[in-house]
């Protein structure tokens, strides 16, 4: 990749990610409403929402909990970048990790008992999530040789097809990332729940958008992963993106909200047996291809 | 309709722990406990079997007399004796739970102490009417 | 992480929008100890009995709770009727049954609603709340309201059902109760409901009948009580089996109230060809002189009205014990000792009405 292509990709992301993202939770709510019978809203809702939030009064709880926050947006845009100009994986992936204790440091200077139970618990779904992010990284690896994003999407055949497993997986962390039932402990798309919003409780405003806007690019840099296993074949790529998420909305609407001690014993299980057993199986296959 | 006998009997302060023990061995469920202003103050336990319910009147002159309180007996009782406290300013003593007064926030102490306002011909009405003051 | 904190809960909180406030002291995400304050909305309706005409407030007693409306107007009626020696004509009593059993339904339907809603099953929530719907609008067509429908008065009800329309609605309930059975089987079957419901906030029988637990809590933990069993209205010429379970759990709670809606559903089945001809309501004379204590089963459990009068047109005292009250200290019980995230699951299953226990 050219040096200008990697700005134009970088660019690209920061300024289409946002608007992309939206779309997708407009079109999440409105496939949401109609399972529950409902019409749902505007399919740019999400958008006109982010905006209106920005035109509020800014209230400061703490000062520092906004400087967490903007610690939070930055490095998740720069997880992204990395990754859409085709970067190193492992820095995408502690970039994001970062970001994630940005996000969570945060809501503990808030200093409300929800956002502290929200915070911990959001520490916990990292816990949960990580590993499987972690053996995601491993997998390409084992199966490319490198960690370069450019080499592993220049892939002539598939990584579904020697990787099945750490798809599952990741489609598993992609739940808790994106806050759906059974895993929205640290926060929901909607009060009803015992911390209120739990980590998100007490930002409002400007500061709740820069939340939104990062978990919209957050989003759109999980679902480039996916995207990854599906590289040579762009078309299968994006029904296959497009059947994950409904998967997601689907769990969304038929589970309850589980506890976190269940979410960290079953991510912690599956990502070992599919993650780590896909690995297993793939390295002693290769050694087997060529003696 | 075969609605269960309801009995009242009046009985003595004193006599409070005594009688909800024997209800409480006979097997009764405390169904509720009533504080009532009129002249006087007046309490009535209400104790049921499936096919009684047996109501204790107390009465009491003013707010400022203590009752024992039957959460020893009835668990449950707390609640009951908690409200009558906060809304008449009647003391219960060795609750089980107490607490002091913050069960129901009242914006004036015991707001139900005061004497009917009805237009009834009140039956006594030269009885001192006692000063009402939260305990 | 192992030091206490204090979480406040209420009064203004998304999950139970009820005016309590329970301060939960929890330690490690352990709930150790739950302190309730009320009295944000006490209206003190008890004391504005001594000012307003004894038929008229039959409309005050209604508006007592915003849901268990009607039961609450009929048994303050039924307390006086008794303190009166009035014996009401034969239709008003099944008329009253039916309106009470109608309440039960819309009122078990929005608490298990509210209960999806409370672990975090939206679909769950907006499919039981679209099919009370269903119930409400019989509720409108028999009376003129929906949720507080003032249909009862001293002496009978305030009006009467076409008995065209009587035979018009075992249809309607009956569409409602096929759709139900595919929501009901969800909270019976469904894996994570099942999780978050089954074991938790367990009540023992010797607990709930201590503590003074009523209705489906104390139903759940194999006490058969109910107080319909007493037959007021119409319910001395009906069966009434009281639901057990024996489990004591949430999920044990929530089955007494399924198996109530349809059995509720089977009570009107009856009670509704069945509604006798002859008027509705009678005059009444004088005024109320003595005092009687009305029992009734409402959605949520025993209520007990009590009623004093003096012999005129103001009555010396109106008590309501409502079932919500009963329930608070088996409910601090199951808090003691839980997980916060159970706390929403645990408050939601006495099916708290707080607005009930203000008065």
């Amino acid at each position: 990749m050219s040096a200008w292509t990697r700005i134009l990709a970088a660019i690209l992301f920061v300024l289409l990610s946002p608007i992309l993202a939206g779309l997708l939770a407009g079109l999440d709510r409105i496939i949401s409403a109609r399972m529950q019978s409902r019409i749902g809203p505007p399919l740019l809702q999400p958008i006109y929402d982010l905006l209106k939030l920005f035109q509020k009064e800014r209230i400061a709880v703490n000062r520092s909990g906004h400087f967490f926050l903007l610690g939070y947006l930055l490095f998740t845009i720069l997880a992204g970048i990395e990754f859409f100009i085709g970067g190193d994986l492992l820095i995408v992936i502690f970039a994001l990790a970062l970001a994630s204790v940005f996000f969570v440091l945060g809501a503990f200077a808030a200093g409300s008992p929800y956002s502290h139970i929200g915070a911990e618990r959001e520490l916990i779904q990292i816990m949960a999530s990580e590993p499987m992010l972690i053996m995601c990284a491993m997998g390409f690896y084992v199966a490319t040789g490198s960690f370069q994003v450019t080499t592993i999407h220049a892939q002539p055949t598939p990584l579904i097809a020697t990787l099945p497993g750490i798809f599952l997986g990741m489609i598993y962390i992609l739940t808790i990332k994106l806050r759906k039932s059974p895993f929205d402990l640290s926060t929901s798309h909607h009060a009803h729940q015992e911390i209120v919003k739990g980590i998100t409780t007490e930002f409002a405003g400007p500061y709740l958008a820069i939340i939104e806007l990062a978990h919209g690019y957050e989003t759109i840099l999980l679902l480039g992963f996916l995207y990854l296993f599906f590289a040579p074949w762009p078309l299968l790529a994006l029904a296959a993106l497009i059947a994950v998420y409904f998967l997601e909305i689907l769990a969304d609407n038929t589970h309850a909200r589980l506890y976190w001690q269940w979410v960290l014993r079953t991510s912690w299980a599956f990502t070992a047996i599919v993650g780590a057993g896909n690995l297993i199986l793939l390295h002693y296959l290769q050694r087997g291809g060529t003696p | 309709m075969n609605a269960p006998a309801q009995t009242y009997s009046e009985i003595a302060p004193e006599r409070l722990l005594e009688a909800a023990n024997a209800q409480r061995a006979a097997g009764s469920r405390l169904v509720q406990i009533c504080c009532s202003r009129l002249q006087h103050f007046e309490l009535l336990y209400s104790f049921s079997r499936p096919h009684t319910i047996e109501h204790l009147r107390i009465c009491i002159p003013d707010s400022r007399v203590a009752l024992p309180s039957i959460s020893s007996i009835y668990g449950g009782s707390f609640a009951y004796e908690n409200e009558i406290h906060d809304l008449y300013g009647i003391t219960f003593t060795g609750m089980n739970v107490d607490y002091q007064g913050h069960f129901f926030r009242t914006a004036i102490p015991a707001p139900m102490a005061v004497p009917p306002v009805c237009a009834a011909p009140a039956p006594k009405p030269n009885k001192p009417q006692p000063q009402k003051e939260p305990t | 992480m192992a030091n206490r904190t204090v979480i406040p809960f209420g009064p203004q909180h998304p999950v139970l929008p009820e005016p309590i406030h329970l301060d939960l002291v929890i330690e490690d995400e352990h709930v150790v100890e739950a302190i309730p304050s009320f009295g944000f909305i006490h209206r003190g309706l008890e004391k504005l009995v001594e000012k307003k005409d004894f038929t008229e407030f039959t409309f005050i007693a209604e508006r007592i709770c915003g849901i268990c409306s009607y039961i609450h107007g009929m048994g303050y009626c039924q307390a006086v009727e008794t303190v009166m020696g009035l014996e009401i004509p034969e239709r008003a009593k099944w008329l009253r049954t039916m309106w009470s059993e109608l309440s039960r339904i819309h009122s078990h339907m929005m608490w298990l609603g509210l209960l999806a809603d409370a672990f975090g099953f939206e679909n769950l929530f907006m499919a039981c709340w679209r099919l009370r719907e269903g119930i409400l609008d019989v509720i409108e067509e028999t009376s003129g309201g929906r949720v507080i429908f003032g249909a009862a008065k001293v002496g009978g009800c305030r009006r009467d059902v076409p008995d065209d329309l009587l035979a018009r609605i075992p249809a309607q309930l009956n569409a409602v109760e096929d759709e139900l059975r595919a929501i009901t089987n969800v909270f019976r079957d469904d894996f994570s409901v099942r999780q978050r419901l089954c074991g938790v906030g367990l009540l023992s029988r010797n607990d709930a009948y201590d503590l003074g637990a009523v209705g489906p809590m104390l139903r759940a933990s194999g006490v058969a009580q109910d107080s319909r069993l007493d037959g007021y209205a119409a319910y001395d010429k009906i069966a009434v089996e009281p639901i057990v379970e024996e489990s004591g759990d949430c999920w044990g709670r929530t089955m007494v109230r399924i198996r109530e809606i349809y059995q509720s559903f089977d009570i009107l089945r009856h009670v509704l060809p069945n509604v006798p001809p002859g008027p509705v309501d009678m005059k009444i004379t004088g005024a109320p002189k003595g005092e009687f204590f009305a029992r009734l089963e409402q959605p949520r459990g025993e209520v007990i009205y009590y009623v004093k009068g003096n012999g005129t047109k103001f009555l010396d005292r109106f008590r309501v014990r409502t079932p919500t009250f009963a329930n608070i200290p088996p409910l601090l019980k199951m808090l003691q000792g839980c997980q916060l995230a159970d706390v929403p699951v645990i408050v939601l299953t006495i099916d708290p009405c707080i607005s009930c226990a203000e008065r």
